[in-house]
């Protein structure tokens, strides 16, 4: 079984530039935890995942201390970087360098990849375009569900 | 053989002996008879013939008559064709070098000899077959008059120290000349030992080093060192050890109890007790020397023989100084030479590390018998620290010994062995290379030793060794990596010939069922030709095989057909090449491997890996409640495959997998059984008898296991081995130094026995009713004569010759059940009639006694009881035979072998009976090694886990009024007695007491020594409970961001550092402890000299910088700081580092650390010792108090989770906090109080300025900081 028989062939993505607030309201949308992320030409460029969006939250041990240096602080400065983080372009939490598949690869390859890199939902890509996206469930579905 | 006439020499066309030697003529003699007489004649060769060692021309030759013809010696044997038809001709012509060939080695001992006679002394090495390593004359005690002054010195060096005064004594000495005009040859060594010690003295006296040496010593010390070759000024190991003693009685021996030093610094035990074993221990090596000569040249000479009687030599000497010298060296302060371990770090520990830079060191890697040894033995690799070091100092060997040790790397015995495939020779040249570098054998024993000792002074505050430096906080445990050191240097030595096992063929023997189906097999296996040699008293390690039962069950539980190849680790490989019939395999068939592995009981270990790799949750339960031991592999294999788990991955992953079988379960270990048969001294022993108790079992019904037969593997794999014959047994023999027989004959015994405990004393009355023709004196039965108990200081060995005293009695204690297990010995009944044994047996389940009729022990009418009934019945005579020798009694020695519980009501009963304190009297008699335990795990197959105890109850009790508790691998002990019983000291024990000591225990191998590790069921009271904490977890800010932390963790974080602070606790307690003891000769114990003055200034420094600021800085705050995430989210994380600053700036904190220099100034000006005197007093109290406090504290917040587990947050988050809180307050408190008192004393921290410590020059323990004037 290939992988563009499973695929979702119509991807939640985003184009570089979008604000983050765009992302996050895709994120919800789509319930989607990795949003594929395309240029203005429509070619693939990499993908952004929720918990980049979640750690850019985070506050570091010296913005913590910064801020008072409670733990209830920390909650505060997660709360209040959401906010500002809202306004700003999503490009610096790209990940450029992400592991794709093609639509003619086997399956099997796609699922081993994904269970040693920890990856839950890949793209595929044909000839530096998003043709879809391979998530666990694709394959948990497709293979065992509908076997 | 030949025909006569015959013609002997070297040419093959003419002669019919060919002789292959330059110095044989080609026709060099003839035999033949003549008048009946064989004749032999000289055919005018040029270099002689010889008969009796005169040159013949001819002459008639009588049996016994010896000839040679240059290096050959002929024996020869006259046959009569008519009588003689059955004689293998190849065996009749035997050519044997004369006296063979002389090997390298011998050639440069010889010449060592010739030269040192011919010199008049022994400066280029002291090497002679007589006196080994050692000087043949006796070190000189006495200069000539003009150099009285030295000589003078040396008695006043004690009183020096004490009194700090020994730098000014050494300025004002004058500077006597050392040139060879003023100060002859045979002086020098006397002036290096002497000049060295003083010179060292001076140096270490006080802690702070002195800025140069005074001319008095610089100046002779470089023109003696320059005399005798050395580029620098250096202590050597001759200085140190071989030429710096002295005989009490010149005519007496060579041993502790007879020699003094010749240049004592301190003159404490410590000093005298560790450099004078040093010194005998290479006394007791010396045979070693001709030994090793003789064994070369068996080689060369090819006689097996020999080589063996040589090798025999070297293992009886490695043995005896392993087990008997060394061991003298006894941190047991009711020892006969105590050596206290706190004062050694303190005082001789150091005291060798070289003054000047670069120069080497009198470490123990400049032994030149172990140079001789590893030579001998073909070590190659000195890759490691240690090895490099070894070789370095072996560079400044004088020049005899540095010829030796080249020389004896010329011929190799082990190519012999492993060449000829000689079984005996493989069998002594293994048990001699386990005796050097074994676990049980010298190196292994130096090691656990030299560990105890490290840990020690580490703790005290020893960074130096004169081996390495290493430095670090207390908690680094830089001990450890000295430790590491040592066991990577064992590795450099090569491994046995062939595997470390010997092989045995089990005979047919006769197993006894007794009422309750319990059995006993009594199984002899035939060893002949082995080349086992082996004491009374000694185990043997039995590797034991599964049964096809087990095995079926397995292969099926594992899904597999048995059939499979499966790949080996190296552990494995190495286990399974010691098995009889496999060679170095890779590969076996899973059933065969399953035949070989520890299938049954689970343990912890595997238990644990099972866990972690397959995380079923009904196993996962199951290890939580220890009830692992209940199961059997194919159980668990079963019960993991229903959670799941794809059991098949164990025989198909690859070996460097986690799942894979060779990697999750082990081999099966060797079982140690007592060997129940004795061999005549100095003899090899043909057959080894075990004495084998059936194990069988049921496991428990509980929530965690079930009800189900269980069997021991190894006895049941016995009694088939003795049931069947034949079976080759894998042996391995583990010798048992502290269970030996008294040197004494006449002494008697007093042996204790339960069920199969009878062995190791059938193998004793063996020995000691053997009748008199074998027996003979102990001092000189040859090679296996050291019967005495190692480390037997002890006046067993010392009451004069045995010589017309009568043999000393034997009493025998068994218990058994009933009497159907009650066997009839031979032996035993023999030692009866001949009036030499007097057994007794308790039947604790029958109404039955043991009789004697004369002639045999027989059952009669009885009453039930166990042993200890007996011991108190036969309370008086017993006293009267353990009474001490001194006080009237008859010393005899004691002897116990049976499971733990035996052991502990055989000793209780002997404490209860004896008059007086009975507990001391045990640990007097342990003291003298007159105990001997052999106790044995028998399993109850039910977890008798006994009490549950809380973390905050171990960890308070470390003193001597809350008792001494400590936990090991998750049971809770208590030493309060053991630690007086204690081979390795009270000290050891004392510091990992009121903590978890698993990984100390388990560091010196006590967990794999299963002779060790059964002892300690007998200190056992429970367990610790573990605490629930389910999945809670919380939120904490670190220096690395936000994390999520299990509650569990946070609970580990508080354990932790209430362990560090009870092992500081410990550790402080015995720093302090110094201030009691002996330090300087005529001292009395109870005053603060001005030498222990400057220690405890030392402790106290060194307590606020390696102790206090780590706990503070690190330990409390990451504590503090984690605390506050889970239970106060409004709280500041820096709030304790402001606490900590505004505590840190106030003037108290910087009075305390700045007023240490100012004190230890007040004390080197020597004129206001009071006001030292009453601080020191004042810091030993308060650093110590300050521990306590801060593990009070810390207590409540233990506390509240042993009460509250998962709900600690919720409940008692603010006791949590509080307790922290605590903490640094008590820190505060101590600043302020000390502060008082500092100030009550009037001193001021004005001008001072805090010590800084000095930088750790990381040089590996040559040279000292000072560098060498011009």
């Amino acid at each position: 079984m290939l992988v563009s028989d499973v695929m979702t062939a119509f991807p939640a993505y985003v184009r570089l530039g979008a604000t983050i607030r765009r992302a996050a309201e895709l994120v919800s949308v789509s319930e989607v935890g990795q949003l594929m992320v395309v240029d203005h030409d429509g070619r693939f460029v990499g993908s952004l995942s929720e918990e980049d969006l979640v750690r850019a939250m985070l506050p570091g041990f010296d913005d913590v201390t910064a801020a008072g240096g409670t733990l209830a602080d920390a909650f505060r400065i997660f709360l209040e970087r959401g906010h500002a983080l809202a306004d700003r372009v999503i490009d610096p939490l790209v990940v450029r360098d992400a592991v794709t598949v093609r639509s003619a690869d086997e399956l099997a390859r796609a699922a081993i990849v994904m269970l040693d890199r920890g990856i839950r939902r890949l793209p595929v890509v044909d000839d530096g375009t998003l043709v879809g996206t391979l998530s666990r469930a694709d394959l948990c579905r497709a293979v065992i569900y509908h076997s | 053989m030949c025909a006569l006439p015959a013609t002997l020499g070297r040419d093959s066309g003419a002669a019919a002996v060919v002789l292959d030697d330059g110095t044989v003529s080609r026709r060099h003699a003839r035999l033949e008879i003549v008048d009946d007489q064989l004749v032999l004649t000289d055919l005018g060769s040029s270099n002689g013939t010889y008969v009796n060692d005169t040159r013949a021309t001819r002459r008639v030759l009588v049996p016994g008559d010896r000839v040679r013809i240059g290096r050959y010696e002929f024996t020869w044997t006259f046959l009569d064709p008519e009588a003689t038809g059955l004689i293998d001709p190849s065996q009749l012509t035997v050519l044997r070098p004369v006296a063979p060939p002389r090997i390298a080695a011998r050639r440069v001992v010889e010449a060592a000899e010739a030269h040192n006679r011919r010199v008049g002394h022994e400066l280029d090495g002291f090497l002679s077959l007589a006196h080994g390593f050692l000087p043949a004359e006796p070190p000189l005690r006495a200069f000539p008059e003009s150099h009285r002054a030295w000589d003078e010195m040396s008695d006043r060096l004690p009183e020096l120290f004490r009194r700090l005064s020994l730098r000014r004594a050494f300025d004002a000495m004058p500077v006597l000349d050392a040139r060879p005009e003023a100060l002859p040859d045979r002086y020098l060594l006397r002036a290096s030992t002497l000049l060295g010690v003083y010179a060292h003295a001076y140096q270490y006296m006080a802690i702070d080093p002195p800025t140069a040496l005074p001319e008095s010593l610089l100046r002779p010390w470089t023109t003696v060192s320059r005399r005798l070759g050395k580029q620098m000024p250096a202590v050597s190991y001759i200085d140190l050890f071989f030429y710096n003693w002295r005989l009490r009685d010149p005519a007496g021996p060579r041993a502790l109890d007879n020699m003094d030093l010749l240049v004592p610094t301190w003159n404490n035990a410590a000093e005298r007790v560790f450099y004078l074993v040093t010194t005998e221990f290479a006394m007791g090596l010396t045979p070693v020397l001709g030994a090793m000569l003789d064994a070369q040249e068996a080689v060369v000479a090819d006689d097996p023989a020999a080589l063996e009687s040589a090798l025999l030599v070297i293992l009886d000497r490695l043995q005896h100084v392993t087990q008997a010298i060394y061991p003298q060296i006894d941190p047991n302060p009711r020892a006969r030479h105590p050596l206290d371990q706190v004062l050694w770090a303190k005082t001789v520990g150091t005291a060798g590390v070289p003054i000047f830079d670069g120069a080497p060191s009198p470490s123990g890697t400049a032994q030149p018998q172990i140079h001789a040894l590893d030579a001998f033995l073909e070590r190659r690799d000195y890759g490691s620290l240690v090895g490099r070091q070894s070789v370095y100092l072996a560079g400044f060997f004088p020049r005899h010994w540095r010829e030796l040790v080249a020389a004896l790397r010329e011929v190799s015995v082990r190519q012999y062995i492993e060449d000829t495939r000689n079984s005996t020779l493989r069998g002594v040249y293994n048990a001699v290379l386990d005796a050097y570098l074994g676990d049980r054998g010298w190196m292994g024993l130096h090691r656990i030793k030299a560990y105890g000792f490290l840990e020690v002074a580490f703790k005290v505050g020893r960074q130096v060794t004169t081996g390495a430096r290493f430095t670090g906080l207390f908690k680094d445990r830089t001990w450890d990596k000295v430790d590491d050191q040592l066991a990577v240097v064992r590795d450099e030595r090569r491994p046995p010939v062939g595997p470390p096992v010997v092989f045995g063929t089990a005979r047919r023997g006769r197993a006894v069922t007794g009422e309750s189906g319990a059995w006993t097999c009594y199984l002899d296996v035939d060893v002949t030709g082995q080349g086992v040699h082996h004491l009374p008293g000694d185990r043997v390690g039995v590797l034991a095989e599964n049964d096809d039962d087990l095995v079926r069950r397995t292969v099926a539980a594992l899904q597999a057909t048995g059939d499979e190849l499966v790949r080996l680790t190296p552990k494995w490989r190495a286990a399974v090449a010691c098995r009889a019939g496999y060679g170095e395999v890779d590969v076996l068939p899973l059933r065969t491997l399953l035949r070989f592995a520890r299938l049954r009981p689970i343990g912890r270990e595997v238990a644990k890996r099972l866990v972690k790799l397959t995380a079923v949750g009904s196993w996962q339960r199951v290890v939580d409640a220890r009830m692992e031991d209940q199961w059997e592999l194919w159980d668990v294999l079963n019960l993991l495959y229903a959670g799941g788990y794809d059991v098949t991955r164990l025989w198909k992953a690859d070996p460097h997998e986690d799942d894979a079988f060779c990697t999750v379960v082990p081999p099966e270990p060797f079982r140690l059984y007592s060997i129940a048969s004795a061999p005549p001294p100095g003899q090899p022993a043909t057959t080894l008898r075990l004495v084998v108790a059936g194990l069988g079992y049921t496991s428990a019904q509980t929530p965690w296991s079930y009800p189900r037969e269980r069997q021991g593997t190894a006895s049941h794999f016995l009694r088939r081995a003795s049931a069947e014959g034949r079976h080759r047994l894998s042996l391995q023999i583990v010798p048992t130094p502290r269970f030996r027989l008294p040197a004494d004959p006449t002494r008697p015994i007093v042996m204790f026995a339960a069920g199969s405990g009878i062995a190791p004393f059938l193998g004793f009355v063996a020995a000691r009713t053997r009748p008199a023709e074998n027996t003979g004196p102990a001092e000189n039965t040859g090679p296996a004569g050291n019967t005495g108990p190692a480390g037997n200081t002890g006046p067993a060995g010392n009451t004069g010759p045995a010589g017309n005293r009568a043999p000393g009695e034997n009493r025998l204690y068994l218990g058994i059940r009933t009497p159907e297990e009650f066997v009839e010995h031979a032996d035993l009944d023999a030692a009866a009639a001949a009036g030499r044994l007097k057994l007794s047996v308790a039947f604790s389940r029958a109404d039955a006694a043991i009789g004697f009729d004369g002639r045999r022990h027989v059952v009669q009418a009885g009453q039930r009881r166990r042993v200890d009934d007996v011991i108190r019945a036969e309370a008086d005579a017993l006293w009267e035979l353990l009474r001490p020798t001194e006080d009237g009694g008859r010393g005899a020695f004691v002897y116990v072998c049976g499971s733990a519980p035996f052991a502990v009501s055989v000793l209780q009963a002997l404490t209860d009976i004896m008059p007086g304190d009975g507990r001391e009297f045990l640990r007097r008699l342990v003291a003298e090694g007159r105990l001997g335990q052999d106790v044995f795990t028998t399993y109850l197959g039910h977890a008798q886990q006994g009490p549950r105890f809380e973390v905050s109850d171990l960890a308070r009790h470390n003193t001597s009024e809350a008792g001494y508790w400590m936990a090991i691998g998750g049971a809770v002990f208590d030493v309060g007695e053991f630690l007086h019983l204690h081979i390795g000291g009270p000290h050891i024990v004392r510091n990992h007491v009121g903590l978890d000591a698993t990984a100390a225990y388990r560091k010196v191998l006590h967990h794999s020594h299963a002779e060790i590790d059964a002892q300690l069921a007998m200190y056992q009271i429970g367990h610790l409970r573990r605490l629930r904490f389910g999945a809670r977890w919380g939120v904490v800010l670190t220096e690395d961001g936000l994390r999520a932390l299990p509650l569990e963790e946070l609970f580990r974080t508080w354990v932790r550092l209430v362990y560090l602070l009870v092992g500081m606790e410990n550790a402080l307690t015995a720093d302090y402890g110094f201030t009691t003891s002996v330090t300087t000769s005529d001292e009395d114990p109870r005053e603060l000299t001005p030498f222990k003055a400057q220690y405890v200034l030392e402790a106290h420094w060194r307590f606020l910088v390696s102790y206090l600021d780590g706990l503070v800085h690190e330990d409390l705050r990451t504590l503090w700081r984690l605390t506050v995430g889970f239970c106060d989210p409004h709280m500041d994380i820096r709030s304790f580092d402001n606490d900590l600053a505004a505590m840190s700036a106030r003037p108290e904190v910087e009075l305390v650390r700045r007023s240490v220099s100012a004190v230890k100034e007040l004390l080197l000006a020597g004129d206001d010792f009071r006001r030292v005197t009453a601080l020191c007093h004042t810091y030993a109290h308060v650093d110590v108090q300050l521990l306590r406090d801060l593990k009070t504290a810390l207590l409540e917040g233990i506390r509240a989770f042993e009460i509250h587990e998962a709900d600690v947050v919720e409940q008692a988050g603010a006791t949590l906090l509080n307790a922290a809180g605590e903490a640094l307050a008590a820190v505060s408190s101590y600043y302020q109080r000390l502060a008082e008192q500092t100030r009550g004393q009037g001193i001021t921290a004005d001008g001072a300025v805090e010590e800084t410590i000095p930088a750790d020059r990381g040089v590996p323990g040559h040279g000292g900081p000072l560098s060498l004037p011009d």
